[in-house]
């Protein structure tokens, strides 16, 4: 039954919306809650957003970015209090364990040591190379994401950026092992 | 070492995320459908005074239809005359969370609906019960108000109403109740109802402090995944298939708190 309070106008925009961004903001939680819960994350997320529907930003790559902006509210306020944790790891795919036939074992080591480079990453620095190498979003709208300025944000992605790379060349050549990521799901 | 210069070209081939997401699958369509379906700011709180036809048994009380179910409970099961989600359609197997503003009306509601019925007979205890599962399938909301003395009050309830909302509940104490061990579980609702949108199954109760996660493999409806919150467990799902469980005992699967899994025999 639709709700008679809502103008149809904003019943539409909200749809479009919602179509326009649901797989972009599926792929957003299944990087960062378990997954399990991702679908469950997304629909809370566009109920609140469909309940603070004035609030939504005018253009659509502000509006992707408040929805993120929600969802990953939500997932930190899973935790409260003093548990509550101040920004969400982002986990990568498991790389398999068997290199494949016509493989390239060189670019399979260089993966896995690129995963456990991220795995030694805080979640702080994952979540703001994630906003940029994942969900693609430019300064102005990943820094409204994290609720800081697009200068603090640009920052912070330079920081996560060398360290990343840092702990990438220091660890040795991988010999093919696979490896666990899966830790660094962040916790529903 | 040398490594390639384009470091985020190589992250994004560990990206985890689905790249073939559907939006207009199933669950995208039922979710949307259910979310332009409520009130930007709630609805009104106050539903009507049930409408009773019951019969009493032992200390259950059976009102508004077939119900069965329930230890020491009294069964309430409010028909809607306004239509609503008359064929459980928008069902999910699966619960879905619900914002902290929606979970303490949903709360609220159940617990007004109790007072204003049958549970002004154990005022006392509904005073004094917490809100232990609030959760939401399709356009149903359950509700457990809950004590740490086995007394709990459910709500199962049509949210795809303004008014007159299909709703199916329960209150009570198990006789004779002690807390079930760590692993185990403690049946009190386990049965079928019927009511405007047509049968329904529920298996609800007590969890011990190791339960993590419960699953009914329903022949039916496939895996149906239970809300375990705060020492309860609750689960439901559209037709009769759980009619004789009560008496002949139906098993679910647990997870445990350690990650190990094993089985439970429900039974009244």
């Amino acid at each position: 039954m639709s709700n008679p309070s809502r103008a149809p106008a904003s019943k539409a925009t909200f749809e479009a919306l919602y179509k326009s961004v649901y797989s972009d903001l599926l792929r957003f939680a299944q990087r960062r809650a378990h997954p399990d819960r991702a679908e469950d994350v997304v629909a809370d997320t566009f109920l609140v957003a469909w309940r603070r529907l004035d609030d939504l930003p005018k253009h659509h790559e502000d509006a992707r970015a408040w929805l993120f902006g929600i969802a990953r509210n939500a997932l930190l306020n899973e935790h409260r209090g003093a548990e509550r944790r101040q920004a969400l790891g982002v986990r990568l795919k498991e790389i398999p364990a068997e290199l494949p036939a016509d493989g390239d074992a060189d670019l399979v080591a260089r993966r896995i040591d690129l995963a456990r480079a991220w795995s030694r990453l805080p979640e702080a620095h994952q979540e703001v190379l994630s906003l940029h190498v994942f969900e693609e979003l430019r300064a102005p709208q990943a820094a409204a994401v994290l609720g800081i300025s697009p200068v603090a944000f640009r920052l912070r992605l330079s920081r996560a950026r060398r360290a990343l790379r840092r702990h990438w060349d220091a660890s040795p050549q991988s010999s093919g092992l696979p490896v666990d990521v899966s830790e660094r799901i962040a916790k529903p | 070492m040398t490594r390639s210069p384009d470091i985020f070209t190589m992250l994004r081939s560990l990206d985890a995320a689905d790249q073939d997401i559907d939006a207009r699958g199933a669950r995208a369509r039922i979710e949307l459908a259910r979310i332009v379906a409520t009130g930007p700011s709630g609805r009104p709180s106050r539903q009507p005074h049930p409408r009773r036809r019951g019969r009493t048994a032992w200390k259950v009380t059976l009102l508004g239809g077939t119900v069965v179910a329930g230890t020491a409970a009294v069964i309430v099961a409010l028909p809607s005359i306004m239509g609503g989600d008359r064929a459980f359609a928008s069902w999910t197997p699966t619960p879905h969370a619900m914002s902290a503003k929606e979970r303490a009306n949903a709360a609220g509601r159940c617990r007004q609906v109790q007072e204003d019925g049958a549970g002004r007979f154990d005022a006392n205890e509904l005073r004094h019960a917490d809100a232990a599962i609030v959760e939401r399938r399709g356009a149903w909301t359950t509700v457990v108000l809950a004590t740490g003395k086995g007394f709990s009050a459910t709500c199962i309830t049509d949210d795809s109403t303004h008014l007159f909302r299909d709703s199916f509940g329960s209150i009570g104490t198990p006789a004779g109740y002690t807390p079930p061990g760590p692993r185990d579980l403690v049946a009190t609702d386990l049965g079928t109802g019927i009511i405007d949108a047509g049968h329904l199954s529920i298996a609800a109760g007590i969890a011990g402090p190791e339960v993590a996660k419960v699953l009914y493999r329903s022949p039916a409806h496939g895996d149906v995944t239970a809300t375990v919150s705060r020492g309860r467990f609750a689960l439901w799902l559209p037709g009769d298939e759980l009619a004789h469980a009560a008496k002949n005992g139906v098993e679910v699967e647990v997870t445990y708190r350690d990650g190990g899994t094993g089985t439970n025999r429900l039974h009244l």
